[in-house]
């Protein structure tokens, strides 16, 4: 700590001379300050700008801001020029509305904003008696901002200041640690004052974000628990588990212990195929010796037909295969080729590419489907960005990114990658069934506009479209070029949510400096692993599911940890909609009816929700209205359970001739036996003798044997450790 | 046992809404105590606890100018085929075919003032049952990820549960468009029951139980979910996902079995007489099935009257069987409202997602309107004995003099129901999203 503050002080002493000389001294700003330099730092500190008041894009009471405080001309000229001199009025300054608003002295829906007297009143005030004059250069405006520190680790009710020097584009430099906005993300963990100081509170790591007219930057804050006295006791099994556990250490955490044999077993079918283990399944892979048999198992769960459905569907749901974009034929051409790229398990450098360059007719080459989806440039430009480099542009279609740097530059950069393209239609269109036929073009087609016409450009690379022949190939190029940070992160933070539950970052398509990773070393191990294997996600689920933090025991609710950043214990939670839904029918020895498939296609399996499934709806499968994966809910609740519990479809499903229940009656399968079975097609473990017990006594109090059973597998059905992975 | 904690996920722990609140707050300031403070916090959570809404949804769009708000002197194309009749409200004139509502006028109050730009079923819908404007595809699905809650949905975030039955329920056969939690998520989507109430065998789908299961069996399944938590160490409440799902759970549970429930859904217990005058009919009888379900306590109900999207033959499918369906079940809520002293607690709106076109078309039809719409409102504090704001054009093309903003409606609604109309919330990307856009109460429907 100590060597960090010196270092502060030393930074600041470096800094303060250029300071006074270019900047002239903190008098002069308050004598004549400048409009974008010290009255704009004013209106957006107090809040003014803000999407919720006059950052609107109404604005608020007739008076409207930029967003952010991002164009000062704007801002200008909503002051000064606009409503005839009240909100400044340099003749009598105290009357300008400017003044009296946040002051409270009229009503003023924001209420009081500062008080008579502070600094903020004091330049504002100063500004207008002097006339209120125009910028010296409304082009003026920071460059940078260097936030110190940028890493810390705190005690429960520690503090420390945060420093905040801006780098102004005619290069003067600042202290802005009192103008900068600052933002806690888990307010439990560790606030923010409006001042800058850092509070840590609880337990955890969390990020600040500091926020100063277009320039954002993340502090990491980490609040270790209580050192245990015990040493670390865990054998690393791969990378995965050095990186893990050197943030246990770190931090003053211990894992809980390993998965026994049945909990791994469950837990590797339902995350590698989506399905549950048959009881012989289960009881082989108990009883087998070898010590290498979880490496072995997952090995062959790569290998099933089961992998091929379970990873299609979660493409498909990123994909949106849905017919309501493409027909059904195009539908059925768009889904098969996303179950050839599974099946043939195809790096994902060459999906995006195969998707990204896709031309030709929609019917036999199915990628095409990509542009019909989103038919508009920009809309494209958003979902590849959200898909493939895990960023989510939609705030830059309107305003500048509040928390990044993307600009509505960057956002229209991107959409004319997709202006060069000929869509060719019998009349009939893609959404109505028909064929269509893609083809790149070297000049903007007229039909696909965007609201700014530029060169295309990708991070800030501006491709000249004349050299590059189909445009979308440079775009592909640079998308899956091994040295871009952001696609390789992109998809391994995906898998690993898949798998782990949590993704390192979260939301897991929204990668940003002010987002940053809870393990940013493992992050950039996994990349650089992913990209060595030639973005082999086979080998990505290999290498999460055979590392020792993927084999931890799972703990509903930790003592510590509780959201399980640290990864320290497997967290419950729900299986994703067609997954329950298959559980649910292999348990009762059931199979389902889609419309239109054959009897006893699994709901992993089917291509989209094109498919009625009042049950499936219920549990919240994906929607494929949006590239994002938040469109995809397993929140439980009310409709759900009422569902599974009280159903006629669930009853009739558990009382079926021929079903699990009527089959084991049928054959006379004696009491341990049947209620051994049971618990195996549910929690995918034997049942132990307490619980035999239970259940014994439980079915034979019943009125019928067969309404004995009927009620255990319910029960069972309806338990926690069913409807959730752990 | 599961140590399941209070059916009551979201309710606010004050009760208040911020205006309450503010309120509050400011007494002490004119000396008044804490007792008193309290007393009067306590007035305020039985006032709001107590309001209950039923929305009559006209599903496709009803036509203003040939229902409530009719131009007789306008050309024959314009005022079409149906002539108006007086009503219990001198000087105030309603069509010949709601002669039942003619009656009930001093128990309505209108308001001619909303206008919105949804030209398509899906926005229209958007923009009337969440204020919000929204702009789907030419697939109706929303562009963008921002779908709003609706009104029902925002009662039931900032009310929670009053009791056995869920805060928000819709009564409509084949479902409403944009008629749920939005980005507030599914937990706080209505109860849906798409049964006709009209039926002998109408049951409550998922809520009744299933046939052969009888309520001492279920609680025999349900004890066995206990044990087998136990055995599987979740006795604890659990956390997050774990934790929410054992409180669905209850809530289901107590839902299934609660007398209150079963009874509210027992329409049987209602005279004949009541029964018909509500009309036989699956709108008639979900209209009274709703102030069944207000009276046990749920918050919100939306009944679905469909069939209003008349683009062709208007005249003959609102002379039989629109308005005559709409007459009875409307009529007869208000009146029955009223004579159990409940109008002046329960909120009832009679709206669709946009009046039709002024002129007739064609078809002898209507089409989409959204300039003008006729939305009427009963009790709960709100001006009624035939109270009419703002008008129309002579031909109905047109608000006359200012117009409000759907964002307009939902803040008179969300304040009528004493809920906070200014309300913070953030959708699946953190964005901050209020929960009207600056809309302002419309006073003057306030008595």
């Amino acid at each position: 700590m100590s060597l960090r503050t010196t270092s502060i002080y030393l930074a600041l002493l470096l800094l303060a001379p250029t300071t006074a000389v270019r900047a002239g001294s903190s008098e002069d700003a308050a004598a004549r300050p400048d409009f974008v330099r010290d009255v704009m730092p004013v209106l957006v500190k107090s809040g003014c700008n803000g999407g919720k008041c006059h950052g609107s894009f109404q604005g608020r009471g007739g008076f409207q801001l930029s967003l952010f405080g991002l164009d000062a001309e704007f801002d200008y000229s909503a002051l000064v020029r606009e409503s005839r001199q009240r909100r400044v009025s340099p003749a009598a300054p105290d009357r300008s509305l400017i003044l009296r608003k946040p002051l409270a002295e009229v009503p003023h829906g924001g209420g009081q904003r500062f008080q008579p007297g502070s600094e903020s009143y004091r330049i504002l005030r100063s500004w207008i008696a002097n006339g209120a004059p125009a910028a010296a250069d409304f082009e003026l405006h920071v460059a940078d901002i260097e936030v110190s520190p940028r890493d810390v680790t705190l005690n429960p009710d520690e503090h420390v200041a945060l420093q905040i020097h801006a780098r102004w584009s005619d290069g003067v430099q600042r202290d802005v640690t009192r103008w900068a906005l600052y933002e806690a993300r888990d307010e439990q963990c560790a606030a923010v004052t409006d001042a800058g100081q850092i509070e840590a509170r609880s337990p955890g790591r969390t990020t600040v974000t500091v926020s100063f007219l277009g320039q954002v930057r993340a502090v990491n804050v980490t609040v270790p628990y209580a050192r245990p006295a015990d040493p670390l006791v865990f054998e690393p099994y791969n990378y995965i588990d050095e990186h893990v556990a050197a943030e246990w250490e770190k931090v003053g955490l211990r894992p809980v212990e390993s998965a026994g044999d049945e909990e791994f077993v469950r837990r590797a079918y339902l995350d590698v195929i989506g399905t549950l283990p048959t009881p012989e399944e289960i009881r082989s892979f108990v009883a087998d010796p070898a010590t290498d048999k979880r490496a072995q198992l997952i090995d062959t769960l790569l290998k099933r037909p089961e992998y091929v459905d379970y990873w299609s569907y979660r493409w498909a749901d990123l994909l949106r295969v849905h017919r309501r974009y493409v027909g059904d034929k195009g539908m059925w051409s768009f889904w098969n080729w996303v179950r050839r790229a599974v099946r043939e398990n195809w790096p994902v450098d060459r999906i995006t590419r195969e998707l990204i360059v896709s031309k030709g007719s929609l019917f036999s080459n199915g990628a095409t489907a990509y542009y019909f989806v989103d038919e508009d440039p920009a809309q494209l430009g958003e979902t590849t960005a959200q898909l493939f480099l895990g960023i989510r542009m939609q705030c830059a279609e309107c305003h500048h990114h509040p928390y990044e740097t993307w600009s509505q530059a960057d956002y229209y950069g991107l959409a004319n990658f997709f202006t060069r393209i000929e869509i060719k239609d019998n009349g009939d269109g893609a959404r109505y069934g028909g064929t269509k036929l893609l083809r790149p073009v070297t000049t903007p087609n007229r039909e696909r506009r965007v609201s700014m016409n530029m060169e295309p450009m990708l991070f800030g690379q501006v491709v000249d479209p004349t050299e590059a022949g189909d445009v979308r190939t440079v775009l592909a190029d640079r998308i899956t070029d091994p040295e871009n940070p952001w696609f390789a992160r992109n998809f391994v933070n995906r898998f690993w949510s898949y798998l782990m539950g949590r993704g390192l970052v979260e939301p897991v398509d929204d990668l940003r400096a002010t987002n940053p990773p809870t393990h940013p070393e493992l992050m950039d191990a996994l990349a650089a692993d992913f990209i060595d294997s030639g973005c082999d996600v086979k080998q990505l689920i290999r290498t999460i599911c055979t590392s020792h933090v993927y084999q931890l025991a799972s703990r509903v609710e930790a003592d510590v940890d509780r959201d399980g950043v640290f990864y320290t214990h497997r967290r419950y939670h729900r299986l994703p909609a067609p997954v329950l839904l298959d559980a649910v029918n292999f348990a009762v020895g059931a199979t389902e009816e889609f419309n239109g498939l054959p009897r006893g296609t699994r709901a992993i399996a089917l291509p989209d929700p094109g498919i009625q499934s009042y049950f499936l709806e219920a549990f919240g499968r994906s929607p494929r209205s949006s590239p994002c994966e938040c469109a995809t809910t397993s929140k439980p609740d009310l409709i759900q359970a009422l569902h599974l519990m009280n159903s006629e479809a669930i009853q009739k499903k558990l009382a079926a001739p021929g079903g699990r229940i009527q089959t084991l009656l049928k054959q006379e399968t004696p009491d341990a036996e049947a209620i051994e079975q049971l618990f195996l097609v549910t929690w995918s473990r034997p049942s132990t003798e307490e619980e035999q017990q239970a259940a014994l006594t439980f079915v034979t109090q019943a009125d019928t044997r067969q309404e004995g059973y009927e009620d255990l597998l319910w029960a069972l059905l309806n338990s926690t450790s069913f409807a959730f992975a752990h | 046992m599961l140590s399941f904690s209070e059916p009551q996920p979201s309710r606010r722990c004050d009760g208040l809404s911020r205006r309450t609140f503010l309120r509050v707050g400011s007494l002490p300031f004119f000396g008044l105590g804490l007792a008193e403070a309290l007393a009067s916090r306590a007035v305020a959570r039985d006032a709001q606890d107590e309001l209950s809404c039923i929305l009559l949804w006209c599903d496709g769009g009803i036509s203003t100018v040939d229902t409530f708000d009719m131009k007789p002197a306008a050309p024959v194309e314009y005022r079409g085929e149906f002539k108006p009749i007086s009503t219990s409200v001198p000087g105030l004139t309603v069509c010949e075919h709601l002669p039942q509502v003619a009656r009930q006028m001093h128990r309505i109050g209108q308001c001619r003032t909303i206008e919105h730009t949804g030209s398509q079923h899906a926005e229209a819908c958007h923009f009337m049952l969440t204020g919000w404007p929204q702009v789907p595809d030419v697939n109706a699905q929303p562009v963008g990820s921002v779908v709003h809650p609706c009104y029902g949905s925002v009662v039931a975030e900032q009310l929670g549960w009053r009791n056995d039955l869920p805060p928000f329920v819709q009564l409509s056969r084949g479902g409403i468009k944009y008629h749920h939690a939005g980005y507030l998520g599914s937990a706080l989507d209505p109860l849906k029951i798409p049964g006709d109430p009209n039926r002998d065998d109408f049951r409550v789908e998922d809520v009744s139980l299933p046939s052969g299961i009888s309520s001492d069996r279920l609680t025999r399944r349900r004890s066995m979910i206990d044990q087998l938590d136990e055995f599987h160490r979740l006795t604890e409440q659990g956390a997050g996902d774990v934790a929410a799902r054992n409180q669905f759970y209850q809530q289901a549970f107590d839902l299934v079995t609660s007398p209150a429930a079963k009874k509210a859904f027992q329409l049987a217990e209602e005279s004949d007489q009541l029964r018909d005058r509500y009309g036989r009919h699956r709108e008639g009888q979900a209209t009274l099935l709703a102030r069944r379900l207000v009276e046990a306590g749920v918050r919100f109900v939306t009944v679905e009257f469909n069939g209003y999207d008349t683009h062709d033959k208007n005249f003959i499918e609102l002379r039989d069987p629109l308005l005559p369906k709409l007459d009875v079940a409307y009529s007869a809520l208000l009146e029955d409202l009223d004579d159990r002293g409940r109008l002046e607690n329960t909120l009832v709106i009679c709206m669709g997602e946009f009046g039709r076109t002024p002129k007739v078309n064609g078809l002898a039809g209507r089409d989409h309107y959204p300039k003008v719409n006729s939305i009427c409102f009963s009790g709960a504090g709100l001006k009624m004995d035939g109270f009419v704001h703002g008008r129309t054009s002579d031909k109905c093309e047109h608000v006359v003099g200012a117009t409000n903003s759907t964002h307009d409606l939902a803040a008179t609604i969300f304040q009528t129901l004493h809920v906070d109309h200014t309300k913070e919330y953030h959708n699946v990307d953190s964005r901050p999203i209020l929960t009207t856009d600056n809309g302002r109460p419309i006073n003057e429907m306030f008595a």
